[in-house]
């Protein structure tokens, strides 16, 4: 039979596809990277997540029809969140690479002090990190306002996906730091407070992830649960970002710290963070179902 | 004033005369539709009928398209006609994913109806759209400005599109909106204020 072409259903949004994916996971990943990269004052994460970030701004610029004219998204910050996360990245680029050069220069190398910068740097060396961290969150976070902007898909319009996405951009930079462990970093009291922090931020992701699908909500927002939970997405989500993404990483994070297995589980617990969160914007960009116009 | 339309559920047929009048008229592209009608199913037999509900941009008072396009392609007229510069559009889709009537179209692909070469008629109305860039139905701006109504309403058998200003009380938009009979917007609890009011 044939198929009818305007007959009134609910359809899953095609317009943001792997090249958005990417760029939020890249962009994501690398604020993450660059917010605990501060905490350890470790120059060389710093340059790590300003490469990733840049990766994910080329896939965004990639993804635009006309590329070349793709200066052009920065003129609207007033109302866009397209324009204010494009402002935002440029911005984050200035502080990151302004910061990198400053530490680079205090610390006299590429490695980390035995204490990070800002309990023992100067002033303006501080502030300068302060503002980089701000604008790393800041990029970690605004693909949930940007998701909460588009008032057709209801199932993002929701006050939780800012934060979702910042823990889950900071679970990034937390992968990448148990999948590329630098010998130097061991003993530091940064890398003291990350190991602290860890178990908190995933325990965090879990619990919002399930509040994201429990809650209840309008009829076109339990279809895109539904899509999560039961349907097409289901391997993905909850195979992937609940169980591989938080709850693995979180057994192998409790084990590890609890001196009941060996350190050398972290990089799993890295991997498995790492690749949990590319599924979970997979799963989140996938899951967004149009409201029906009638 | 406000330029505004009015459709009367109870006199469209679902004969598709205003989607083609569009489409010859304006010239979309292959796959491009700035209006269409859409099916809806109700009820069960023996009471199952169906109701066909004739759909464009709505030119929304509160432009959810407009508050999202990061360039200022997406600009409102002071008449309340929402439209799309090509030159300003970067193809983001935004205005897509923001849009709740589902108007909006990405211009992706160079083909025509009839294969990738396009017939004589295809070369001249493809050149006034620009590829990779956003499209949407814009009352057919040029014609209203001569003092025309839109192909769509023009063409429409059986009177169910009804066209002109909101603001004039002496327009036919105007009166049909206070005969008494139900009217109402689509998706209004958006807050989007649609210029388009249905009656049925």
């Amino acid at each position: 039979m044939e198929k009818r072409e305007f007959i009134i259903e609910k359809s899953p949004q095609k317009e943001w596809g792997w090249l958005i994916i990417l760029a939020l996971f890249f962009t994501g990943s690398g604020a993450g990277a660059v917010f605990f990269a501060l905490i350890l004052g470790s120059v060389t994460r710093m340059l790590m997540g300003v490469i990733l970030v840049f990766v994910g701004a080329l896939f965004l610029l990639a993804d635009l029809s006309r590329p070349l004219s793709g200066w052009r998204v920065i003129l609207r910050p007033q109302s866009s969140w397209v324009s204010r996360g494009a402002l935002g990245i440029l911005i984050f680029f200035v502080l990151s690479i302004l910061h990198i050069v400053s530490l680079f220069l205090h610390q006299g190398g590429w490695t980390s002090l035995s204490d990070a910068p800002w309990t023992t740097g100067p002033a303006w060396l501080i502030i300068l990190g302060v503002f980089a961290g701000t604008t790393a969150l800041f990029v970690a976070a605004y693909p949930g306002f940007l998701l909460g902007s588009m008032r057709a898909i209801p199932f993002w319009h929701s006050a939780i996906f800012p934060v979702l996405f910042m823990i889950s951009g900071l679970l990034c930079g937390l992968g990448e730091i148990y999948l590329m462990p630098l010998p130097w970093e061991k003993q530091t009291w940064g890398m003291a407070l990350v190991k602290n922090l860890s178990v908190g931020l995933v325990i965090l992701g879990f619990i919002l992830l399930l509040s994201l699908i429990l809650t209840v909500r309008p009829e076109t927002t339990r279809e895109s649960v539904k899509l999560l939970t039961k349907g097409l997405l289901r391997a993905q989500f909850i195979a992937g970002v609940i169980c591989g993404g938080v709850i693995g990483p979180l057994i192998i994070l409790v084990l590890v710290f609890g001196g009941v297995v060996g350190t050398s589980l972290l990089p799993i617990a890295g991997i498995l963070l790492t690749f949990g969160m590319l599924l979970f914007r997979y799963s989140m960009l996938r899951a967004g179902i149009y409201t029906t116009p009638v | 004033m406000r330029w505004g339309m009015v459709v009367d559920l109870k006199l469209c047929v679902g004969c598709n005369s205003c989607v083609i009048a569009c489409k010859a008229g304006r010239g979309t592209p292959q796959g491009t539709f700035w209006n269409k009608v859409l099916e809806q199913e109700v009820g069960t037999f023996p009471e199952a009928r169906r109701i066909f509900w004739p759909v464009r941009c709505m030119h929304c008072e509160e432009p959810a398209c407009l508050e999202v396009c990061p360039t200022g392609a997406t600009s409102q007229r002071e008449d309340g006609i929402v439209m799309v510069d090509a030159k300003k559009c970067v193809g983001c889709k935004a205005c897509i994913l923001a849009c709740p009537y589902e108007a909006r179209t990405l211009w992706k692909e160079k083909t025509g109806y009839f294969g990738e070469s396009f017939t004589p008629y295809e070369v001249v109305a493809y050149s006034d759209h620009r590829l990779g860039t956003v499209q949407k139905c814009d009352f057919c701006v040029e014609r209203l400005d001569q003092g025309l109504k839109p192909y769509c309403v023009e063409t429409c058998l059986t009177g169910a599109l009804i066209f002109g200003d909101l603001d004039d009380p002496n327009s036919e938009v105007y009166l049909s909106l206070k005969q008494g009979r139900i009217s109402f917007k689509l998706k209004e609890e958006l807050g989007t204020k649609p210029s388009i009011n249905y009656i049925g």
